[in-house]
């Protein structure tokens, strides 16, 4: 296994010393001016651009301020070496350049796994940099790609099938609600590695190495025939009858096989197929050959439901979902997380909202993680929730225990 | 050419925007600048000579956010200006003559600033 930089920990018995504040940029004005702001908070380390930056420090950096617009290699491009670091730092953007590309830049950093991301449009004073940089430094937005403070590694795929064949991957559990009536109405199944060495790792380390592979495809039915054995038992446990659903990466749906094997699982495991949710990204989407849309027409006509996954990554609009015989979109945590702050997240989530209500899809907001976003959707009409703040995924053991506490607390509401 | 002086440098700018009147700190900035800016333009004025309007354009950027900071802001709305116009390659070189020009006026102004600060620090110093 390739381990990739892993953030050097502060042991608890060492000297307390000052969160590490990391400044790219090309120009000394700001450098000074950031060093000024921050020094009394942070220790402060400062480079002229991507290049000069020293890896120890940036491994250690808490927060990076980074320009966008700079000579040797952009702002942009350093993203990429940043979001390779586990944990990784929070991530404040300064740069002159128009409000339109800053946001666009934030939503890089986004798709690359930051999800504590700020931005600041220059040039800034003190105060504009302080209540940036404080808010940023004490928000707990989730790091996805984070369980274990061991997961910055990327797996290979022959570690892979070892692990398939020991039996190392296992399914996390993360409930959805109605959001009008808080009942638990669903649950996605969720990819982990329980490596004997490393612990619980998140899908970052391996996802990627998996969807290139030929193991894919078994893969994929090594997660639902677990998922679906885990249904059984909680629903026999806790009375739990909403839906699961399993992430299938697009390749897999353009395998002839994959469609069959399915069915035979469900068989196997004498699973209500209309229970079954596949969910495919939006990205994935793209270009959907003959094969997949194929296999999608079957799993559809065996009563298996669809469901587009991060919905607003990709270019398909809701017209393309419609004739393609989705039941549900999961619109993207980008777009909600902001939803109490930002009016452009906020008209987004609406109309997409009227549109799939029009078209007779279901919407799932995704990535939830406060009581304002929650509230915000639940004005807006939006029926599904699925985020942090109503649970983390866990794995089956666990669930058990919150779907009956939920129960408990939510009865009757 | 006509510009405000308060324009060509605000003196009020840059303490504002740091929160401190402090004027070492000020006058640390200020040469900062002078000697940044300077070395920057040099370049965007080699980068125009060789017809690279790209590069003029992103070197112009640069200038642009920290000229407005430190309080010259007639040469960050040049710099905005050549910025935008240079962006997709084409030429802005009646623009970098009058660039220079004021980027000249703006450092006179800053030096003058720093003169003047040194001048009452050596006076208080004496004082006490």
């Amino acid at each position: 296994m390739n381990q990739t930089m892993t953030r050097i920990k502060k042991s608890s018995n060492s000297a307390p010393t000052k969160p590490v504040l990391l400044v790219v940029d090309d120009d000394p004005v700001f450098r000074a001016l950031i060093k000024t702001f921050a020094s009394g908070n942070f220790d402060v380390f400062e480079n002229s651009g991507p290049s000069t930056v020293d890896v120890t420090t940036l491994i250690a950096a808490d927060i990076v301020v980074l320009d966008l617009n700079m000579p040797d290699k952009d702002g942009i491009e350093f993203l990429q070496t940043i979001a390779t670091l586990s944990p990784r730092p929070k991530l404040l953007i300064a740069s002159g350049y128009d409000p339109r590309i800053i946001e666009m830049a934030k939503r890089t950093a986004e798709l690359y796994g930051m999800t504590s991301t700020t931005s600041l449009k220059k040039p800034f004073d003190r105060n504009s940099f302080s209540v940036a940089v404080t808010d940023l430094f004490n928000s707990e937005k989730s790091d996805e790609a984070v369980v274990s403070s061991q997961a910055g590694m990327k797996a290979s795929a022959d570690d892979i099938t070892s692990g398939m064949l020991a039996g190392e991957f296992v399914a996390y559990y993360q409930p959805q609600i109605d959001i009008q009536t808080n009942k638990i109405i669903g649950i996605e199944a969720l990819a982990r590695w329980n490596h004997p060495q490393f612990g619980i790792l998140a899908p970052a380390t391996f996802i990627g190495t998996i969807e290139l592979s030929k193991s894919a495809s078994e893969f994929t039915i090594v997660m639902m025939q677990s998922a679906m054995k885990d249904y059984k038992k909680l629903a026999k446990n806790t009375k739990f009858d909403g839906t699961l659903s399993v992430n299938v990466p697009a390749d897999v749906f353009a395998e002839q096989d994959f469609a069959n094997r399915l069915l035979e699982s469900i068989q196997l495991f004498d699973f209500p197929p209309n229970r079954l949710i596949c969910e495919i990204t939006e990205r994935g989407m793209e270009n959907l050959g003959a094969e997949t849309i194929a296999t999608l027409t079957r799993l559809k006509m065996h009563g298996i439901q669809l469901s587009v996954d991060d919905f607003g990554t990709g270019q398909s609009g809701l017209s393309k979902i419609k004739t393609r015989i989705f039941d549900e979109i999961k619109i993207d945590r980008m777009f909600i997380k902001d939803i109490s702050t930002s009016a452009s997240s906020g008209l987004i989530v609406e109309s997409v909202l009227k549109l799939a209500v029009q078209t007779g899809l279901r919407v799932v907001a995704e990535g939830i993680e406060d009581e304002e976003t929650l509230a915000a959707l639940r004005q807006l009409g939006c029926p599904v929730a699925q985020g942090y703040l109503i649970a983390r995924p866990m794995p089956v053991s666990s669930l058990n225990k919150w779907i009956n506490e939920w129960q408990l607390t939510n009865a009757g509401r | 050419m006509l510009t405000n002086p308060d324009d060509i440098f605000n003196k009020y700018a840059l303490p504002e925007t740091l929160g401190e009147f402090d004027d070492d700190l000020l006058i640390s900035f200020y040469e900062i600048f002078i000697e940044h800016t300077s070395a920057s333009w040099q370049k965007a004025e080699i980068a125009a000579a060789r017809a690279k309007w790209c590069d003029v354009s992103a070197l112009a950027h640069t200038i642009k956010s920290s000229a407005r900071s430190i309080g010259a802001f007639a040469l960050s709305d040049i710099m905005s200006e050549i910025e935008q116009i240079c962006e997709d390659g084409t030429s802005a070189v009646d623009k970098i003559e009058l660039a220079g020009e004021l980027l000249a006026r703006t450092n006179d102004a800053i030096r003058e600033q720093m003169k003047l600060m040194k001048m009452l620090s050596s006076n208080e110093r004496s004082k006490e």
